[in-house]
Parts: structure tokens; C-alpha cells; sequence
């Protein structure tokens, strides 16, 4: 790949970027700053990239590791932060095919807030911007098992959330 | 809701392969284990049938956000830098590997057999399907009537439009959609099982025949009458290629 081709090739994911840093920043200066940064990096670097099929979970994988970083570097500051536990599925039913298809984007976008951070992650980079298993490990640095293992939680945690937001919806109609 | 139900726990062992079934990521004899205890457990069915929704919604939410002005100028400056670092020896020796590689590439193309859309193309028109289907965003010509469609179409695409008539699927409505920057036409079908297929009709060269799997749904295409004609569904690829083998306009 020529540097020529690698320019035209990243400057084609500049708008999946600024959507991706917008969702891990939460804060529209902080999501410029991460675009800009991961293409500082991507242009100084991109001989690293071996195959030009790859550049898109590439530059994903930069902003990730950019915003993981300056996020440990932020948590030297006390913050007060709602921990929310990756393992424990709790024993409740699932949202019907049905019902996801009343629920409005801001819904899920509500639900999916709620998720912990790596199971979102992972939801979204499988099923939003339709990354490969193999991809989501590259852009996130987990193993296989734990990629699969993410999404499949995540999943099941957005179903239940919705799920109760559903039952809660229909009790106030009645 | 009267769908939600609570699986037995001993259902949540199976949670794991029922994502990843979904995913097309289920390795060695695993496939055939969940097909078997799904087809004897309406919890499980149910559960799956949960995760494909849940799929498809998040999918249809924006993937793509246009950066501020200052944001993309500032990494358009940056990719320029990076195109005009190339020394001038540098640039005309790539130049002309890049211009035989083109070549040969184009030699390959020309000589191989038939096959389906690329990759990446094939990823663009499931985003486009799952982004513009009359369920996601309005359309902008709803009709039955292939002939209104056509000349909804008529003037907005640089080739003579089409509605094709498919054979067990009722076309729904259309919308403008562009492909590599060139406007298209995107005919929406409605099939059995209320399944909406997206049809993208183009005068570009998008590959010849075949189907590709992307995020879950399928990509089939062929060319006709000068055309290229995509399809894009959640159905089994073979359902997918005979309706667009039906197409007759």
C-alpha cells in the first residue's frame, strides 16, 4: 500500500471515527481531540498497517488505545462512578423480537448507556459497525473467548433492560 | 409484553452460542448442537429471535457522524502532508508499479469467472439496507406500481430506471441512494414473512454474479439489460439469489 492509498483509505473512515470517539468520549471537545489524535498517529505510523483491508479496525483499535489511556491518566483524579457488575446475569426474562421493534432509537441508546463499558464496546463494534470477531479482539487486545463471551452479555443485558422498560410501559398504560 | 418470557436457568449455558450463531461465529461441531436443542426449546427460539432483533436495532442506529469543519480540516492537512512527503524518484518509480499492478489487476478482473460483490461493498449496501428501509426511515416514493416508481426515479438517476417485477416478493417503495459517489436506485420488496429486501439498481460495474454474507445478511448480485442489480436480505443466500434471478423488467 502506497502512503497515497493509505491517505485516501483513512480519510474514508474519518465519519465512522467521529462517531466511535463520540461514543467512548461522551464529550464533544474530548471526541474531537481522540479523531484528531488517532489520525496524528495513524498518518505517523501507517506503515505498521500490513494489510490495507485491515485499516478500518486499525484506526479503531488506535482511538481505543488512545482513549484508554488518556482515561488512566484522567483517573488520577477521585471520581465517583457507578460500577456496574460484567459477570452476574440476572435471572429475568428477555424483551420479545416484537417489542424491540417499538422501542425508539433513544431507547436503546438509554439501554445500551447502561451496559458495562466492554460489553458495550463489544455490542457495538460487532453489530454496529459490523467488525468480525477476530477484528473486535485486534481493535480491543481480548481474547476471542472474551469477545464472544462480551457480546453475548451485553446482549442479554440490553434484552433484559428493555425487557423491564416494556413491562414498566405497559403497567402505566393500564 | 406477553412475548417476554424467563428461560429456565439451565437455558443460560446456551446464551453464549445463540449470540454467536448469530454472528456466524460458531466453530467446529457447535452449530449443529445449538440447532438441535433450539428446535426443542421455545425459550431458546425466543431468546434468539431477541438477539436478532436486538441486532438489527442497534445496527440502524448511526454508525457515521460528520466531524466539525475545523476536525476535518485539520486531518485533511494532515493526510495532504502525508501525500506530499513522497520524494519525486519515489513517487514516479510507485507510480509506475502502481500503474502495472493496476494493469495486471484489471487484467484478473477481466479474465475471472463470475462472482459477487466485494467486501466492503457488500458491507455499504447492508448498512444503506439496514439505515433505509421503510421500518428505519420514511421512503421517498411508497407505491405498489412499478410504473410510478419508474418515474419517481426518471431524472434523478443517470441510466434509464427500473422496477423489476420479483417473483414472490410485492415492491413496496424506493428511495435515492449513491454507490462510489454515483446516484443509484434502491427499490424496497416485501416478501414472505413480512421480510423487506432492499434492491439497489446501478449502471456501474459492481462485480458480476453471486451472494456475500455481511453482518448477518446476505448480498447477492447480477448483471441485467446493462445493469447491475444487488439485493440485500436476512434470508438464506439461495432464497435471496432466485429472487433476483426472477427479476423481470
Amino acid at each position: 500500500m502506497t502512503r497515497e492509498e493509505f491517505a485516501s483509505r483513512a480519510l474514508g473512515y474519518l465519519e465512522d471515527l467521529t462517531a466511535f470517539a463520540r461514543r467512548l468520549s461522551r464529550n464533544a471537545a474530548d471526541a474531537d481531540d481522540l479523531v484528531q489524535g488517532t489520525f496524528e498517529r495513524a498518518f505517523r505510523s501507517w506503515r505498521d498497517l500490513r494489510q490495507p483491508g485491515a485499516c478500518r479496525a486499525w484506526l479503531f483499535q488506535i482511538a481505543r488505545n488512545l482513549h484508554l489511556n488518556r482515561a488512566r491518566s484522567a483517573a488520577a483524579r477521585p471520581e465517583l462512578r457507578l460500577v456496574t457488575d460484567e459477570d452476574t446475569l440476572p435471572a429475568a426474562a428477555f424483551v420479545s423480537a416484537e417489542a424491540v421493534a417499538r422501542f425508539e432509537a433513544h431507547d436503546l441508546e438509554a439501554a445500551l448507556d447502561r451496559l458495562h463499558p466492554d460489553q458495550r464496546d463489544a455490542v457495538l463494534l460487532c453489530d454496529l459497525w459490523g467488525f468480525e470477531y477476530e477484528e473486535i479482539a485486534s481493535i480491543t487486545g481480548w481474547p476471542l473467548g472474551t469477545v464472544r463471551s462480551r457480546i453475548a452479555r451485553g446482549r442479554a443485558r440490553l434484552a433484559i433492560h428493555l425487557a423491564a422498560w416494556s413491562r414498566d410501559a405497559k403497567g402505566r398504560r393500564q | 409484553m406477553s412475548g417476554d418470557r424467563q428461560a429456565p436457568a439451565a437455558c443460560d449455558g446456551w446464551l453464549e452460542f445463540l449470540s454467536a450463531g448469530l454472528d456466524e461465529a460458531l466453530v467446529n461441531g457447535e452449530r449443529s448442537r445449538v440447532d438441535e436443542h433450539v428446535a426443542g426449546c421455545r425459550e431458546c427460539q425466543a431468546r434468539a429471535d431477541s438477539f436478532r432483533a436486538l441486532k438489527h436495532a442497534v445496527a440502524r442506529l448511526p454508525s457515521r457522524e460528520a466531524p466539525p469543519g475545523a476536525v476535518r480540516a485539520h486531518v485533511e492537512s494532515l493526510a495532504l502532508r502525508v501525500r506530499r512527503s513522497l520524494p519525486l524518484g519515489t513517487a514516479v518509480r510507485w507510480l509506475l508499479a502502481a500503474s502495472l499492478l493496476s494493469a495486471a489487476a484489471l487484467y484478473v478482473a477481466l479474465r475471472r469467472g463470475p462472482d459477487g460483490p466485494g467486501a466492503q461493498l457488500a458491507q455499504e449496501l447492508v448498512a444503506d439496507h439496514l439505515h433505509s428501509v421503510p421500518e428505519a426511515t420514511p421512503a421517498e416514493v411508497m407505491t405498489e406500481d412499478p410504473a410510478e416508481a419508474v418515474r419517481f426515479f426518471s431524472d434523478r438517476v443517470p441510466f434509464r430506471p427500473i422496477a423489476p417485477r420479483l417473483e414472490g416478493a410485492r415492491l413496496i417503495g424506493g428511495r435515492l441512494c449513491k454507490i462510489h459517489g454515483r446516484r443509484v436506485q434502491l427499490l424496497f420488496y416485501r416478501a414472505h414473512r413480512d421480510e423487506t429486501i432492499s434492491l439497489f439498481v446501478s449502471d456501474q460495474d459492481l462485480g458480476g454474479s453471486g451472494c456475500r454474507e455481511s453482518r448477518g445478511l446476505q448480498v447477492c448480485s447480477r448483471r441485467a439489460g446493462g445493469l447491475a442489480l444487488l439485493a440485500v436480505g436476512s434470508g438464506p443466500a439461495g432464497d435471496l439469489r432466485r429472487l433476483l434471478d426472477s427479476a423481470d423488467f
